[in-house]
């Protein structure tokens, strides 16, 4: 009986202090709340050597560690197959390069462009860089290594193969290459890395065969021609940066 | 859900969504706290981002020895105290809100009325609690928190917590008993 009324009593306790309720604040209000309070979070560490470099050039460091595996694994198989054909194979060294060079590049704007493939552009914006400086920051590590590649293959083939002339340098591998990418870089711009990427693939591919196949004669141009188109595909690239700069990479996606 | 030590570990390397996550998963609770100690929206609002920007000040040298939530219901406590002993705070004391009423759509009148009348008397009754006792019934009654993490949050032993809420709640039910003894007399009042 006692213990019927203490209960009682228990509830009816309850029940009073439950009468003072909460007013909360409106969500915008909550929100002013977060934005004063992005000042107050710590710093990121910076290793002591990255403190003197450029921004671009820190945020590629970071962006490095976070690239994907196929990133990497299309770099070690463009070295391997490169090393392979023309080392072991004896294949045309210029043919392999031409066909070769821009593989781990195409690749590797899926990986540029992914979060705003993915959606996830909005949870980079709430990040300290922009998303223009990240997407520069993975272009720059994918070309930067994408050229140490290309350089290391070149000097084992001239010192192995077959000494490297500018000129043919020049035709089969600049000109192919900034082409190729600077085209690659155009249709990730325009719309979904995931189809850019397969279309300069197979655009690559058909390139390749042509030149191995017919048996093309590319020094038939004058070697002006070539390095004006080499200029033009070097400031399509210069100009697709910029539109990366200012924020315009993702302006007929969707 | 992600851990609250991840998120920590992500803040202190300089990661600003997972402090939006951290301060989204707790604002509620802190800010329901800090309203009920202080019984003022405006205060309690300035109070909650106070004791938010404390956890981030402190953080890097915040080490893992209990919970988060402890810890950062400690901030909250302290931060309290300190206001509630600041001058400015005393002059601007419950003045706004105890005037306030809340009033919700399709409500009579005397319910309101009645219900704003037991909010003020449930109010004052906390706020008149020494403050070691306030904090112990809030984090009790309203948080739903265990003995020993009060203790925890008020760095006290688990007994010593008991005998505050066994001396708070004594307090709050003489003055329920007492408001009680009114309700008839101020019924026969407004017959009159």
């Amino acid at each position: 009986m006692s213990r019927q009324k203490n209960n009682h009593q228990e509830n009816e306790w309850i029940d009073w202090l439950s009468e003072y309720s909460i007013e909360y604040p409106d969500g915008e209000k909550i929100e002013d709340t977060i934005f004063a309070l992005h000042a107050y979070v710590p710093e990121r560490k910076k290793q002591r050597f990255l403190k003197k470099l450029p921004l671009i050039v820190q945020n590629a460091f970071h962006e490095s560690l976070n690239m994907s595996r196929t990133f990497w694994a299309a770099n070690l198989i463009h070295l391997m197959a490169g090393l392979l054909f023309v080392v072991y194979l004896g294949g045309d060294p210029f043919l392999s390069l031409f066909v070769l060079a821009p593989i781990p590049f195409i690749i590797g704007l899926l990986d540029v462009f992914r979060s705003r493939d993915e959606g996830m552009i909005e949870l980079e914006l709430s990040f300290r860089y922009s998303h223009s400086q990240v997407i520069l920051a993975r272009l720059g590590i994918v070309g930067a290594f994408n050229l140490a590649c290309n350089l290391l293959l070149w000097s084992v083939f001239h010192l192995f193969a077959e000494p490297v002339l500018l000129m043919e340098m020049l035709i089969y591998w600049a000109v192919p290459y900034t082409l190729m990418i600077a085209m690659c870089l155009f249709l990730s711009l325009a719309f979904k890395s995931i189809f850019a990427a397969p279309v300069s693939l197979a655009m690559l591919f058909i390139l390749g065969m042509a030149a191995s196949q017919f048996d093309i004669d590319y020094k038939a141009l004058p070697g002006p021609a070539w390095l004006a188109v080499f200029l033009a595909a070097l400031f399509a690239l210069y100009l697709e940066v910029n539109f990366i700069k200012r924020g315009r990479y993702h302006e007929f996606s969707r | 859900m992600i851990p609250d030590h991840e998120l920590l570990k992500e803040i202190k390397a300089g990661s600003h969504t997972a402090m939006e996550v951290l301060v989204k998963r707790y604002y509620k609770p802190i800010y329901a706290f800090i309203y009920r100690k202080t019984g003022n929206k405006e205060n309690a609002y300035d109070m909650t981002q106070d004791v938010f920007i404390k956890m981030l000040k402190h953080l890097p040298s915040y080490q893992e020895r209990g919970s988060f939530k402890s810890w950062l219901y400690t901030l909250a406590v302290n931060h309290c105290h300190d206001q509630f002993r600041s001058k400015a705070f005393q002059a601007s004391k419950m003045t706004e809100e105890l005037g306030e009423n809340r009033v919700s759509q399709g409500d009579s009148i005397p319910y309101i009325f009645e219900k704003n009348e037991k909010r003020k008397e449930v109010m004052g009754a906390i706020l008149s609690l020494p403050s070691y006792q306030s904090d112990a019934i809030i984090l009790k009654y309203y948080h739903d928190m265990k003995i020993r993490e009060i203790a925890e949050i008020m760095d006290t032993n688990e007994s010593t917590v008991k005998s505050r809420l066994r001396q708070g709640m004594e307090k709050l039910k003489a003055i329920l008993q007492r408001s009680e003894e009114h309700v008839p007399s101020k019924k026969q009042s407004s017959r009159k």
